[in-house]
Formats: C-alpha cells, sequence, structure tokens
C-alpha cells in the first residue's frame, strides 16, 4: 500500500488545485485543521469553494482564506460575529454563502458519505432555507428535499493517527472531523500524534483509515477566542 | 412611572435553571441559556447537551482548569459531569431533530407575546446564524 505519511503540511496540501470544493473540520476554536490552512493559505491556492460551520476567528482559522481573497463561495451555518474578514468580502460581493441549519449541514455531508442522492426534512420550511427546493408532505409534514454536499477534499484535525489512517479525535475536537473525512473524495489529515499500525485498539478508532488518505504530523495550533 | 429594576442576566439564568427536573437532558442555546449551568438547583442531576457533540457538560471551566479541546456552543472552555458522553456533530443534531432530548432552552433576538420567536438571522444583515434553525422545526420533547 502506499504510505499515507508525508513529511510536511506543505507537501500535504502541494496538489490541490485552484477551484478546489474543500470541507475544513473544526468547531467553537476546537478540532481546526489549522496548520493544514496556513500552509494552504501561503501556497495562495485561490477560487475555493469552502465547507466548514463558520468563516473564521479574524484571521485564525479560515479567516486568513478570506483575508487574502482565496475563498469565492462558502457553504456554512455560523459566519458568525469574529468572521470579520468573511464579511467584509461578502458586504463586496466579493464571496458568496449558502446557509444552511447546522444539522442539515451534517447531514448533507453525510448523504454524500453514503451515497445517497438526498432526503426530505421539515426542517427549513416556509424560510428562505426552503428557496428553490422541491416540497413534498411526508408524514403529514411539509418537508423540502435536501442534497448531499460533496467535497473533492476534507482537511481534518486527529488526535491520533496509525500509519495506516485510522483516527481518534481528543474530547470535542471531534465535532465535524469525522462526518467530513467520510463525505470527501480525499481526506487529509494533520495529526497531533502518529502511531505505529494497530497502536490504537480497533474498537477505539473513530474513523476508519478507509476514509484517510494523506496523513501530515503537526503540533495543534489554536487561535484565541 | 417607576421603573422595574430589570434582572440581571445571571438572575434570569438562576430562575431558568429552576425550570429544569432531575434526569432531564437539556439543552442550551446562545446567550443567557448558555449560563444556566452555573446555576442548577442543588440535588438535582441534568444532562446538558451541546451541539458540538457532548452530552453532560458541567459547570463552566475555572481560571486555569480550561481545556480549549472542551467548550460549549460559544467557545466557552467547559467540564464534564461524571457519565458524560462526546460524540460528532451529525450525532449532536440527531438528538435535537429526532426528539431525544426533554428541554431546549433557546436565545433568541426577539419573541413577540404570542412566543413568536426571531432567533437565526437579522433582517438588515444578509448573512446569519442558521445553527439554531432547526430547533423551531421539530421541537424537543417537553415532559
Amino acid at each position: 500500500m502506499k504510505p499515507k505519511i508525508v513529511n510536511s503540511l506543505d507537501a500535504a496540501i502541494a496538489d490541490i488545485p485552484d477551484g478546489a470544493r474543500i470541507m475544513f473540520g473544526g468547531f467553537g476554536g476546537a478540532g481546526f485543521p489549522n496548520n493544514l490552512i496556513q500552509a494552504l493559505s501561503k501556497r495562495g491556492v485561490k477560487d475555493i469553494t469552502a465547507i466548514s460551520n463558520n468563516c473564521g476567528t479574524r484571521e485564525g482559522e479560515l479567516g486568513v482564506m478570506f483575508k487574502n481573497g482565496q475563498v469565492k463561495h462558502v457553504i456554512c451555518s455560523f459566519p458568525g460575529p469574529h468572521a470579520n474578514y468573511f464579511q467584509e468580502r461578502f458586504a463586496k460581493g466579493e464571496v458568496t454563502c449558502e446557509l444552511v441549519p447546522q444539522g442539515i449541514l451534517c447531514e448533507r455531508m453525510r448523504a454524500a458519505a453514503a451515497g445517497l442522492q438526498g432526503f426530505y426534512t421539515a426542517v427549513g420550511v416556509g424560510t428562505e432555507v426552503a428557496i428553490g427546493k422541491e416540497e413534498r408532505v411526508l408524514d403529514g409534514k411539509r418537508c423540502i428535499l435536501e442534497l448531499p454536499i460533496h467535497a473533492d477534499y476534507a482537511l481534518i484535525k486527529a488526535q491520533k493517527a496509525d500509519e495506516l489512517g485510522n483516527l481518534t479525535y481528543r474530547l470535542a475536537a471531534r465535532n465535524f472531523n469525522p462526518i467530513m473525512a467520510k463525505a470527501a473524495k480525499f481526506t487529509i489529515v494533520e495529526a497531533e500524534e502518529i502511531v505505529p499500525v494497530g497502536a490504537i485498539p480497533p474498537e477505539d478508532v473513530i474513523t476508519p483509515a478507509i476514509f484517510v488518505h494523506r496523513i501530515v504530523h503537526a503540533k495543534g495550533m489554536r487561535f484565541a477566542g | 412611572m417607576t421603573e422595574k429594576a430589570r434582572l440581571t442576566r445571571e438572575q434570569i439564568a438562576h430562575r431558568a435553571a429552576r425550570e429544569l427536573h432531575d434526569g432531564a437532558y437539556v439543552n442550551l442555546g446562545w446567550g443567557i441559556p448558555n449560563l444556566i449551568a452555573d446555576y442548577l438547583p442543588k440535588g438535582i442531576t441534568v444532562y446538558f447537551h451541546s451541539e458540538n457533540g457532548i452530552l453532560g457538560m458541567g459547570r463552566r471551566a475555572k481560571p486555569g482548569e480550561e481545556d480549549f479541546d472542551l467548550v460549549d456552543a460559544m467557545k466557552v472552555p467547559v467540564t464534564l459531569i461524571p457519565g458524560a458522553s462526546i460524540f460528532h456533530q451529525a450525532d449532536a443534531h440527531l438528538m435535537t431533530r429526532g426528539g431525544h432530548l426533554d428541554i431546549a432552552v433557546l436565545g433568541g433576538f426577539q419573541v413577540s407575546e404570542k412566543g413568536d420567536l426571531a432567533n437565526w438571522k437579522f433582517p438588515a444583515r444578509k448573512a446569519a446564524a442558521a445553527s439554531v434553525a432547526q430547533w423551531t422545526s421539530r421541537p424537543a420533547r417537553k415532559n
């Protein structure tokens, strides 16, 4: 099997092309692949469609990508109060945004992972979230059809990776990471620790190696609130 | 006319905490609801749920004990109580949408006297927060 471990952050993201659709894990300052984001920012990859819960915290997390104008479209649930670089670009029309209820964001990625063509939900009915979506009544409830969210790449943060790519996550740094790892065509992991195959007990594996394509060792980088 | 003194955020959280019952699974929304865990009446155990994949959140972490991999939905470092569990974001929202929780304490921007709630978008802003939108479509089971 081709080794999945690469020796540098630059090598980990070297083949991501302009225009790529990329999922980024992380929530509330925890579990962001900040080292990979920094490398992507340094390389200047542009016209990215970003799929992530939020839009950065000032320059931290995805913020630097909005600051540099590398993102053309974002699919998110919370372009929150400290996402000033996103908000500036959004106000100027330099980036477009699809706002998705957070749980539906998860399920649309899970549909992509599971090879499903979509699902119906009552979430968002009668709001602007429903605009342009097929509506039908199921089980007496108005529902809308939600379609999968696919991506070329997922950039995620794990606590431990074995050399095959089996992953564990620490506490609430898990958040979106396992979902995105399964949904994208190619998953790149920054892991705090790389251990030999067999070092993670099989029942403790959270993301099985089948979903992981490339691993790089990096000490976690965190941006303050 | 004398104006009534407004309750502080902490007093509101303190009062809301008294609505919770022993053994309840409870989601806390943004804003004041987020303070409720600090004011739980003595003698009851409540399992607080957070959208980022925590069940069994305890009080906020004290200075020096913060772990930034263990934060609530407002990014505040929290603690866990015995019996807590961690899961991914999809399962966290599945608990909500699927009606598995007992109580949700919502944060809102504006509420009418009939209970109509504005809680995910300011009309003046084009981008807002959709994280709370799904609560309104499937309220949590209320015992």
